[in-house]
């Protein structure tokens, strides 16, 4: 009996944590540019894609953007797609003037607390979001990435088959 | 004994499961700075006579490793802690006065930030007309606040502040109170 107990302690503590960490589909969402260009998830399979909430009041998510811009330099054309989702609560009213003194060679979109929880229940940002090319949340990074960081993340995932 | 335990025990792991799931699937967002922001009002008398000076403070108690940008922050984008007054009719709100902040080094910004952190007040001054009401009512006020720590930020939020107060007669001499508190705002 008290072996029983035990397997079954470690039987139910397995379902919890196969819970937690297994793979998840990212959510059906698409998102919109400032100039109306279209980012839809479910059409961007068969690429790695990073999604990143930050805000521009945020002091650690405009410090990790220029890792994320000498990044998306090297590795857009080997199929990996940035999208920065603004939390920003005034939207392009303040998004655009921020790109403006700060150019972002990727994608910015806008986003909001109900998007955010669609893919998880963070709590702080910047958060990161990495897709891989089936479609799949692979790894969650709540603060600052650095390049090297993204790469390490982002490179066994383009090796990979889709 | 031992097989009831052990189904007790099945029992309860199942409903911890069960909840564990039904949280995954919650959706709602991200928490924001109110959850590591606490404000209190408080009154420098125990009862406001009509047609009298009154001073008030909000205090704000900031969660331990976190930190708030102060009314005049660093840098332009950054959200600057404000107490909005409510109106309220019959009472006039003036002198408010902001903490300065604190000069802070993080590791995500290459200036050093004015910040708020750990317990600061922010100090105002009421007046109440002579022909005001008397009985309870609250006063009221919106602080905005935004949190951050080393390395991660959360949402702003509007926090909502109520302070009671009881208007009496003007013949009604208060009590001073919360002396400690406002000692700090004594003007010379």
């Amino acid at each position: 009996m008290r072996n029983f107990f035990i397997v079954l302690i470690l039987v139910v503590t397995a379902l919890f944590t196969s819970s937690a960490i297994a793979q998840r589909k990212a959510p059906e969402v698409s998102f919109n540019t400032a100039d109306g260009k279209v980012y839809d998830l479910s059409n961007l399979k068969g690429k790695v894609v990073i999604v990143n909430f930050w805000a521009t009041w945020c002091g650690p998510c405009r410090k990790e953007i220029p890792d994320f811009i000498e990044f998306y330099k090297g590795y857009k054309e080997k199929g990996v797609e940035i999208l920065g989702v603004s939390l920003d609560r005034e939207g392009w009213e303040k998004v655009t003037p921020f790109l403006k003194k700060t150019p972002i060679n990727y994608p910015i979109v806008l986003g909001n607390g109900e998007i955010a929880g669609k893919f998880s229940r963070f709590n702080a940002i910047p958060t990161t979001f990495i897709i891989d090319k089936s479609g799949n949340i692979v790894d969650e990074h709540t603060g600052v990435m650095t390049k090297s960081q993204l790469e390490a993340k982002v490179k066994p995932l383009l090796a990979a088959n889709s | 004994m031992r097989r009831s335990q052990a189904a007790v025990s099945i029992i309860v792991l199942a409903v911890l499961f069960a909840v564990e799931q039904a949280c995954a699937f919650q959706t709602g967002g991200p928490p924001t700075s109110a959850g590591k922001v606490k404000a209190a009002g408080k009154l420098s008398v125990d009862k406001v006579p009509a047609g009298s000076t009154f001073k008030a403070v909000v205090v704000l108690s900031i969660a331990e490793g976190w930190h708030i940008n102060s009314h005049v922050p660093t840098y332009d984008y950054l959200i600057a802690t404000t107490l909005e007054l409510q109106q309220h009719a019959g009472i006039a709100f003036s002198d408010v006065r902001y903490p300065p902040g604190r000069n802070m080094k993080f590791g995500f910004a290459s200036d050093s930030l004015s910040v708020y952190e750990k317990t600061v007040t922010i100090f105002f001054t009421g007046r109440t007309s002579g022909r005001i009401p008397t009985g309870r009512i609250n006063l009221r006020a919106k602080l905005e606040v935004q949190a951050c720590n080393n390395q991660v930020c959360i949402a702003p939020a509007t926090i909502d502040v109520l302070i009671p107060i009881e208007i009496v007669p003007a013949s009604t001499k208060p009590k001073q109170i919360n002396g400690s508190v406002f000692a700090p705002f004594a003007r010379e």
